[in-house]
This record gives C-alpha cells, sequence and structure tokens, in this order.
C-alpha cells in the first residue's frame, strides 16, 4: 500500500513517502511518478503500477520524465477525491505486474464510495479495475424488483422525468426572455 | 448509499450493462422510459436469442438459460434454482416470475427484443392447441415485428389450422424472414396454392406439399428435406436423382424423405423399378446422427463425383422415398447384420450389434 503526504500544490509537492516495495526487489531501479486528487495529497506510484491506468501510461509515455521531473509534476485529477485516489493507488500497487483474477479480493468494499470509485477507475481507464466494479455495482440489484432499483440506482419514475423536464423547458424558455429583454436594453 | 445510475456517461453505462444479466435489464426497463431508452442506446447487440410462448419466455445467453414465467401475482419474484431441462439440455436455466403486459405475449416478446437488443429468435411458433400463445393474427404481427427488424429465425414452426387467407399471408411473411434453421409447417394447404420459396434455411418440414413441385425441389439447398403428401411421380423423383448425380440439384442435401401417393411400380427410378431396398444379407442400417435420420436396407447410389447416398423406395397405401448422404459433414453409422432388425433381442443379435462399423 503506498503512503502518502499532505503537498502544498501539484507544482511544489512535499516529499511524498514510498510505496512498499514488493518482496522481490526488482533488478532494475523502478521509476516512480507521482499523482494527487482533490485534497492534494501526493502519491507516489511505480510506473509498473501505473500501467494499470491507459490514461495515466499514455500521459507518461508522451512526457519522457526523469524522476526529479517527475517529482516536480504530479498528475493532477482534480476532480477525484483523495480518498477514491488512494484506493485507486492501492489497487494498482497490489496489482502491479500481474493479471487481475476474475473475483478479486482485494478491492475496495466501501458500497457508499462505489459510485465515485466507478467514475474515477472510469476517468482512469484501468479496465480491469472497471470491469469489478461495474460488476460489484450491476450486484447491488441482483434479485431487487424495479422499484426497489429505482431506489438503489436513484432512477426518476417517468412523471418525474416529465416533470424535470417541463422545468426545465419554463427555465430554458425564462432565460431566453431575459436575454431578449437585456438585448433590447442594449440596444436602447 | 444510492448510486445515480443515469449520470454515469455513456461509455460507463455500456460497461455496467454489460455485466448485467436478462433480469437485470428486464426489470431496470420497467423502472422508467428513460432507463430503457438508456439500456437500447448503451447495450451494444449481443449473441442473445430468445423463444417462448403465453406461458414462458426464454432468452438464451452463452451459458444461462433466462425463463420470463407468466404469473398472475402481483408480486413477482425470482426464485435461482438451478435445474437442467427435460429435452436433455445441460445449461442452468433461471427463472422470474411476471405478469405478462396487457399485449400478451407478443408484446413482451417485442419488449424484450428491442429492450435487450436480440438479434436472433431462437424458435417462432405459431400458436394452436397445445400453446395457445395469442390469436393467429397477433402471431402474423409478430412475424411483422420480426421482419421489420430484419431478426434471423433460426426455427419457424406453422402448425395452426388457420384460415386459408391467414396461412396464405403467413407464407408470404415466412419468405421475408431469414429462416436460418429450419421452416416446419404442419398446415394443410387449399388446392391450387401456390407458393415459391425465395431462400431455404437447412431443413425443411412440409405436411402438405402437393404445392412444392419438381421445380423448386431441384433448386432446393437445405440440407434435409422432408416432404409429405406430395404429388411427385415416378419420373419427378427419377428426374431429381438424376440431376442430384449429376450435381445439378439439391446441392446440400444430406437427407431427403418424400411422402407421395404417385409413385409406383409402372415405371424405374435411377433405372430400378420401386420398391427399391437392398433386401440381401447382411442388412444396412445407415443413420445420420446429427440429423436423427435413418434408413434401412437401402440401395447404394453414387454421384458423378463419388459422393455416397443411400436409397429406399417402399410402395404402399403412401408411397415413400428416402435417400440419405454420406458425406463429410455427416455423421453416419452404417450396421451390418446377419439377422434381421428389430425382430427379437436375442443375446445373438446384440453380439451382432457389436460388429457395427462406422462408415463416417
Amino acid at each position: 500500500m503506498s503512503s502518502t503526504e499532505q503537498g502544498t500544490s501539484s507544482a511544489a509537492p512535499a516529499e511524498p513517502t514510498t510505496a512498499p516495495e514488493s518482496a522481490a526487489a526488482p533488478e532494475v531501479p523502478e521509476s516512480f511518478y507521482y499523482v494527487h486528487g482533490k485534497d492534494k495529497v501526493v502519491h507516489k506510484v511505480s510506473a509498473g503500477a501505473l500501467q494499470h491506468s491507459a490514461l495515466i501510461h499514455g500521459m507518461i509515455s508522451n512526457l519522457g520524465y526523469t524522476e526529479e521531473q517527475a517529482k516536480a509534476n504530479p498528475f493532477p485529477f482534480e476532480n477525484i477525491d483523495g480518498d477514491i485516489l488512494q484506493m485507486v493507488v492501492d489497487w494498482c500497487n497490489q496489482h502491479k505486474g500481474k493479471p487481475t483474477p476474475p473475483e478479486d479480493t482485494n478491492l475496495p468494499k466501501q458500497k457508499e464510495k462505489l459510485f465515485d470509485l466507478v467514475l474515477a477507475v472510469n476517468y482512469l481507464e484501468i479496465k480491469e479495475l472497471l470491469t469489478y466494479c461495474c460488476k460489484q455495482v450491476a450486484m447491488m440489484v441482483k434479485g431487487k424488483s424495479p422499484e426497489e432499483i429505482r431506489e438503489i440506482w436513484m432512477i426518476p419514475t417517468d412523471a418525474e422525468d416529465e416533470a424535470a423536464e417541463k422545468e426545465a423547458k419554463k427555465r430554458a424558455g425564462k432565460e431566453a426572455a431575459g436575454e431578449t429583454a437585456a438585448a433590447a436594453g442594449d440596444a436602447k | 448509499m444510492p448510486i445515480p445510475l443515469l449520470s454515469f456517461p455513456s461509455d460507463l453505462l455500456r460497461d455496467l450493462f454489460k455485466e448485467c444479466d436478462p433480469f437485470d435489464l428486464y426489470k431496470l426497463s420497467q423502472c422508467s422510459k428513460r432507463t430503457r431508452k438508456s439500456i437500447m442506446t448503451n447495450t451494444s447487440t449481443n449473441n442473445w436469442k430468445i423463444r417462448g410462448n403465453d406461458k414462458k419466455i426464454f432468452v438464451l445467453c452463452e451459458k444461462s438459460r433466462y425463463c420470463f414465467i407468466k404469473t398472475t401475482m402481483p408480486n413477482a419474484y425470482e426464485y435461482a434454482k438451478q435445474y437442467p431441462f427435460f429435452d436433455l439440455c445441460m445449461e442452468p436455466v433461471k427463472g422470474m416470475f411476471i405478469q405478462y403486459p396487457n399485449g400478451g405475449f407478443p408484446e413482451l416478446f417485442v419488449h424484450l427484443l428491442d429492450t435487450l437488443r436480440i438479434r436472433t429468435v431462437n424458435e417462432l411458433i405459431s400458436p394452436n392447441e397445445t400453446a395457445p400463445s395469442c390469436s393467429f393474427e397477433r402471431y402474423l404481427e409478430l412475424m411483422r415485428s420480426v421482419i421489420e427488424r430484419n431478426l434471423d429465425v433460426e426455427r419457424l414452426y406453422c402448425n395452426t389450422k388457420g384460415d386459408e387467407c391467414a396461412i396464405a399471408t403467413f407464407m408470404e411473411l415466412s419468405n421475408q424472414i431469414n429462416v436460418t434453421k429450419a421452416f416446419h409447417c404442419d398446415q394443410p394447404f387449399p388446392p391450387g396454392f401456390q407458393h415459391h420459396f425465395t431462400r431455404f434455411p437447412e431443413q425443411i418440414f412440409l405436411r402438405d406439399s402437393h404445392w412444392f413441385q419438381l421445380d423448386q425441389l431441384i433448386s432446393c439447398s437445405c440440407t434435409h428435406i422432408e416432404l409429405e403428401e406430395s404429388t411427385l411421380s415416378n419420373q419427378d423423383i427419377d428426374l431429381l436423382l438424376r440431376k442430384w448425380k449429376k450435381n445439378e440439384a439439391l446441392p446440400n442435401l444430406q437427407s431427403l424423405g418424400i411422402s407421395t401417393k404417385n409413385v409406383d411400380n409402372k415405371s424405374s427410378i435411377l433405372g430400378m423399378i420401386p420398391p427399391i431396398n437392398g433386401n440381401g444379407n447382411p442388412r444396412r442400417y445407415i443413420r445420420v446422427e446429427n440429423a436423427d435420420k435413418e434408413v434401412i436396407d437401402p440401395v447404394q447410389v453414387t454421384k458423378d463425383d463419388g459422393t455416397v447416398g443411400w436409397l429406399k423406395v417402399e410402395l404402399g397405401i403412401r408411397p415413400i422415398i428416402k435417400l440419405l448422404i454420406v458425406n463429410s459433414s455427416s455423421s453416419v453409422r452404417e450396421i451390418i447384420r446377419r439377422s434381421p432388425i428389430f425382430e427379437s433381442d436375442t443375446e445373438e443379435e446384440s453380439e451382432d450389434e457389436e460388429g457395427a462399423s462406422d462408415a463416417s
């Protein structure tokens, strides 16, 4: 599991602590990169672990950073909560250099975080983790009635959808009228 | 904690729906119109198949079968018990009781076709006394829905005693459907009925085939053909088989069975006067294992390209012509016996059985 340290900015991160190495030390020194989420906490992650993320892997390949440059420029993921990014980094470290089994027991179990986790994993393009997360989300509704599913997945009824649509149209109409009035005022 | 599903981006919804089974997707489609639309937009076409009747609709997936069982109980519930089918199909079956919509079986069938984006109908069976799924008119509507969606139908069955007009419509519609495996029609047709198939599935069975004449049979590309109540004569069969020998007819044939009252012992078929059989010793029992076809004591006929066929013509009240072809794609067993088949179960006969040889 990687440890983290509070950083103050993405441009000048505090010295992060190192993620624990696997039992067998690699012969070639491994390169590390740095990522942070909304909370600016910087996570040091090995290149091997980051290979799980197609997005970050692509960024690394394009940038060709040295160790120092990578340290000075952590990848910012401002749209991902810090604790979610931590989960993702942990998972990537645990699965560094090995394929994910179909039923992965090392994955985060917190249901309350699942929604944010799914979005983050989707954004970071971590295919195997995404598949597992989607399975977890799908499992939430197994054996449930449509009414229960509607609650679990926050699905509005047709009537609610229609009301929301009407409201949106009304609002759009008002905004358009406001803009027309403002434009007329400007013309005067 | 609830998850706002509909705020997921499309690519994520696609991944999520991939993890859902037909029951999940069906129930989700019942949540709201927007959810159903989302499923239809974000689900790629799959290799699921569907079949059903008024009591059950099956969605056949790669590893499981999902059975939507009709109930009048207001609360549908699911049972996870898995059991093998009586038809020896060993895939697990999962069942869910649901209330059919007001439009009954056809409405639910189409709903599932569209929601689950199914492209293949496993079986489309017309309603009859034992499977009163809907009126014949509704069944024709269902056929039209299948045509509109340009779906493949593996097996199309008609065994309804419908009126002549409805049957003519059925046949007309069947020509617009891509039937891939089997067309099976138990329906009697009126005198003078005419129909020309525009394409053929692998198998065809016509209980009343008086209208299926030689020209259609010659161009028939089916592998298995069964025609009853035919009007083909010795001359027709002779011409057909001569053309078949020269590779000018029945290009894919593996088995042919024709029941016709017009075959007699007045003229020859391939130079042989009916009845045609191999009444010698040993007796032969030829069976196409994968098609469940067999012929006992046939004579061997060989095509110009060396393909071997086994022909038998029986006379009687209803003469029968049978032809089985031995080729690389058929599994044919030739059992040579020294004693008559089916006459007794003596130990001696059982020993003969062990001498069975594989001709394939």
